[in-house]
């Protein structure tokens, strides 16, 4: 029989030694993690080889192009920040209407319940088709690159947002008023700070959707920025600077992310790991 | 629960929210009739929402007069155009092929995946870090990757669609078998049970509620890789006309195609959760 | 059952000082529809500086009657006064134990234990001041600066009860504080609590559905009936105080502890002896 990890950490079969798991070790997680990276890494380098294919990289010719856009001619970084734009735009502007309104939801259940559907029209209907009419209506400028950026992440801040405030314990409510708390002193003392882990949620999935709505604009409706950079190097047949271009994306995206995770454990010490 | 005290104008009763379902729970409210009358309790908040979302839908247009944001009735009729050209029901299964295809790879791997992430801790430490960045990450960005390797057919499209759905369905089913109870693992491995009938009999079952909301995540995933994908490579199937009538400036078949991915969405949303409960029914 | 309260039926009462409750009645309407009868006409008296245990099963309303004592849900029907004003909502003269504690997990254990001060306008240094000494008193000194998820359910408990004597109210109203705790932990809180109300003497209403805990705290025991909520006796606890373990041992403990068994024996299967 297979060897099992149980919850425990303990090695769960027969006549085997027991020995410490390898995620128990110091440094055997990212061990781990190196391996599987170095595993796809190797694949793609082979089937890349393999497949002896003009328009398809293989890893190294990838990095390689990375490593030229960011650090050589530094090409990359100009795009990067025009796409960029957006966002820096588009986000803050959707986080000031949205976690207002998301906090009316939850106070006032009339509204709330008057604004489901529109969150599900907006979280189901489909925008990218609908970026010529955004385009149609207000240029190709940054006004319709903003919208869409809004358009993408508004949602996901206020429903969470709400959510945030649904989810504090009622129990730290009851309290609350047991002390003669009034309705300002509730929200003040018990609510903004207890809908924070939700709140802080709210805005890093929102913050993911708004770099998928930048993503959506280059590849859809105006490449102004890496969009109009991978198209260049399609034209030039650079396959490896158009998967750098798609990687180096990726990697801004997972920077972000550990960024926003960072910001969470600091401002939410207290959250446990369910609330997020 | 607790009932707030009622403060004058409308201190609340807070109610319950459970992911995106509002559950408007009140289990002890004071038996005092509620003011407001007949109409009132006609008349649900949700469904003034939708009439007035179509009144304006209906009326700014008209009054803004601009070709980018037809009426409600404008795209009611562009709808009914495509659908005469013949248009309609064929890319319609165009679509529905590659986001059948391609949400069947995402269950399956991603059930596969996940349960092997919830059991066993190695997988877990290896993958979730990748699987929380494909999350975060935008799908769409890996287009120009499958376009490269599959060129303009159809793998491209069913692989945007499974770039969307598998990740948030790995996600769950990891979480889901996570979570279950260790005792009763234990109890079926004393009883000789192999891991695979394990995995079937006690894993995907007892994790299913989480499980299944991965499953129902992923299917709207998918279809946003579906359309987007599609829109992407501005061929075939849905996403493909609505590019072509975008290109011809037609607004108001743009939306009428939009509305028509909005109608499929919601269609097996409801189907999904109508198999969900039927499936989760051995919960409360 | 004939419901019983230590008045005559008709017997008017001259305003007494403690709290008062007359002729009470609540009435809920459950997730079905149809109205629960959580209280029926409760009547009985708690004399000031008294402590009193309202015992009973689930579903006899005795966690509703502390929240209409404390202002947090009002009567349909009847009368709740202190001193002979009737109850308008919370106020400084009560405060709550609850069961899970409440504690606000981002705040620290002083902050916690301010926070009743912090809503009546306090400001920050005499807060913290109060805070410390009842941090002290409930034998938590040193804790201060901790986040309620490092303690254990008992010491968070103790904080629970800190905070409430911190607003330095003339009533303590106590809802099964220990029940989510184990017996262990649970017996010793039973000590703290009883040594801290010996010499604070705040008038105390403790709900619990144990004998046990009935027995070793109170002055007199309120055994209420459930489905409608009713007092169904009112008994006084002659043993002698103060308190200790001890009596536990005695045969006047085993009578008393066996007849309110026989009281309670008919009504429901949740009730601990």
């Amino acid at each position: 029989m297979a060897e099992v990890l149980t919850r425990d950490g303990h090695v769960a079969s027969g006549p085997k030694r027991r020995h410490r798991p390898i995620t128990d070790r110091r440094g055997g997680v990212i061990a781990i993690r190196l391996l599987v990276l170095a595993l796809f890494a190797g694949v793609w380098q082979w089937l890349a080889v393999r497949s002896d294919s003009l328009l398809i990289p293989t890893f190294t010719e990838t990095v390689d192009g990375l490593f030229q856009l960011m650090f050589q001619d530094g090409d990359l970084w100009g795009p990067l920040w025009e796409s960029n734009k957006a966002v820096v735009i588009g986000f803050p502007v959707a986080v000031v209407t949205a976690v207002p309104i998301g906090l009316a939801m939850a106070r006032w259940t009339y509204f709330g319940r008057f604004m489901n559907p529109w969150a599900i029209l907006l979280l189901a209907l489909p925008i990218a088709p609908l970026t010529p009419l955004l385009i149609l209506g207000f240029g190709i400028g940054m006004t319709s690159r903003v919208i869409v950026v809004v358009l993408f992440c508004w949602v996901f801040i206020a429903l969470n947002t709400r959510a945030g405030v649904r989810g504090v314990d009622p129990s730290l409510i009851e309290m609350a008023r047991a002390f003669d708390a009034n309705e300002r002193q509730v929200w003040r003392f018990i609510l903004l700070r207890g809908a924070m882990p939700g709140i802080m949620a709210g805005l890093r999935i929102g913050l993911a959707r708004a770099i998928a709505g930048m993503v959506v604009v280059e590849l859809l409706m105006v490449p102004a920025g890496v969009g109009g950079l991978m198209l260049r190097f399609r034209g030039q047949f650079e396959a490896g600077l158009v998967f750098a271009v798609v990687l180096a994306v990726i990697l801004e995206s997972v920077l972000i992310l550990f960024a926003m995770r960072a910001l969470e454990r600091r401002l939410v010490p207290w959250a446990n790991a369910a609330q997020v | 629960m607790v009932a707030l005290r009622p403060d004058g104008a409308g201190g609340a009763l807070m109610a319950r929210t459970e992911g995106d379902v509002l559950v408007d729970d009140v289990p002890l409210a004071p038996s005092r009739p509620r003011s407001g009358g007949a109409l009132r309790r006609w008349l649900s908040p949700e469904l003034l929402s939708i009439i007035v979302l179509l009144g304006l839908w209906e009326i700014v247009p008209r009054l803004m007069d601009s070709r980018w944001l037809p009426s409600f009735s404008e795209v009611v009729t562009a709808l009914g155009e495509i659908q005469e050209r013949g248009l309609l029901v064929e890319n319609v299964l165009a679509s529905l092929r590659s986001l059948s295809i391609g949400y069947a790879i995402s269950v399956v791997v991603g059930l596969v995946v996940g349960a092997l992430m919830g059991r066993y801790k190695v997988v877990e430490a290896a993958l979730d870090v990748f699987v929380e960045a494909a999350l975060f990450t935008p799908s769409l960005i890996l287009a120009p990757i499958f376009f490269a390797i599959f060129g303009l057919g159809d793998e491209t499209r069913i692989a945007v669609v499974v770039a969307y759905g598998l990740p948030i369905v790995i996600l769950n089913t990891s979480a889901g078998v996570r979570t279950v109870d260790p005792g009763i693992i234990e109890m079926a491995r004393s009883f000789g049970s192999s891991e695979l009938t394990l995995a079937r009999r006690v894993l995907l079952p007892a994790s299913s509620p989480l499980t299944l909301e991965g499953l129902r995540l992923g299917l709207g995933r998918s279809i946003k890789g579906m359309i987007n994908g599609e829109v992407f490579i501005a061929l075939t199937g849905l996403g493909g006309l609505a590019s072509t009538y975008g290109s011809q400036l037609d607004s108001a078949k743009v939306l009428a195609i939009s509305l028509v991915v909005l109608i499929i969405a919601v269609i097996t949303n409801w189907v999904f959760t109508r198999f969900e409960r039927r499936a989760t029914r051995w919960l409360n | 059952m004939q419901p019983k309260s230590d008045l005559a039926p008709g017997e008017r009462t001259a305003p007494r000082s403690g709290i008062s409750v007359r002729d009470g009645s609540k009435i809920f309407v459950g997730q079905d529809g149809n109205p629960v009868q959580a209280l029926d006409h409760i009547s009985f008296d708690v004399q000031d500086r008294e402590f009193v245990s309202i015992l009973g099963p689930s579903g006899c309303g005795k966690t509703t009657l502390l929240r209409i004592i404390g202002g947090l849900i009002e009567l349909d029907e009847g009368e709740v006064s202190i001193d002979g004003r009737p109850v308008d909502g919370p106020g400084p003269d009560r405060a709550i134990v609850f069961q899970s504690f409440a504690l606000l997990p981002w705040l620290d254990i002083e902050s916690n234990v301010a926070f009743g001060l912090q809503l009546r306008g306090a400001n920050r240094k005499e807060r913290l001041e109060t805070a410390r000494q009842f941090i002290k008193m409930v034998g938590l000194e040193g804790f201060e600066k901790r986040l309620p998820k490092e303690l254990s359910g008992g010491m968070q408990q103790r904080v629970g009860l800190a905070r409430a004597l911190a607003v330095d109210p003339r009533i303590l109203l106590l809802d099964e504080p220990f029940g989510a705790l184990d017996e262990q932990t649970r017996r010793i809180l039973q000590e703290q609590l009883l040594e801290i109300w010996e010499r604070e003497r705040k008038t105390a209403v403790f709900i619990t559905h144990s004998i046990d805990e009935a027995l070793f705290l109170s002055d007199r025991i309120i055994v209420m009936s459930p489905r409608p909520g009713r007092v169904h006796r009112v008994i006084d606890n002659p043993l002698s105080r103060p308190r200790t373990r001890e009596i536990e041992r005695s045969s006047e403990y085993a009578d008393l502890k066996a007849g309110l068994w026989d009281e309670l024996r008919g009504m429901h299967d949740e009730v601990t002896p």
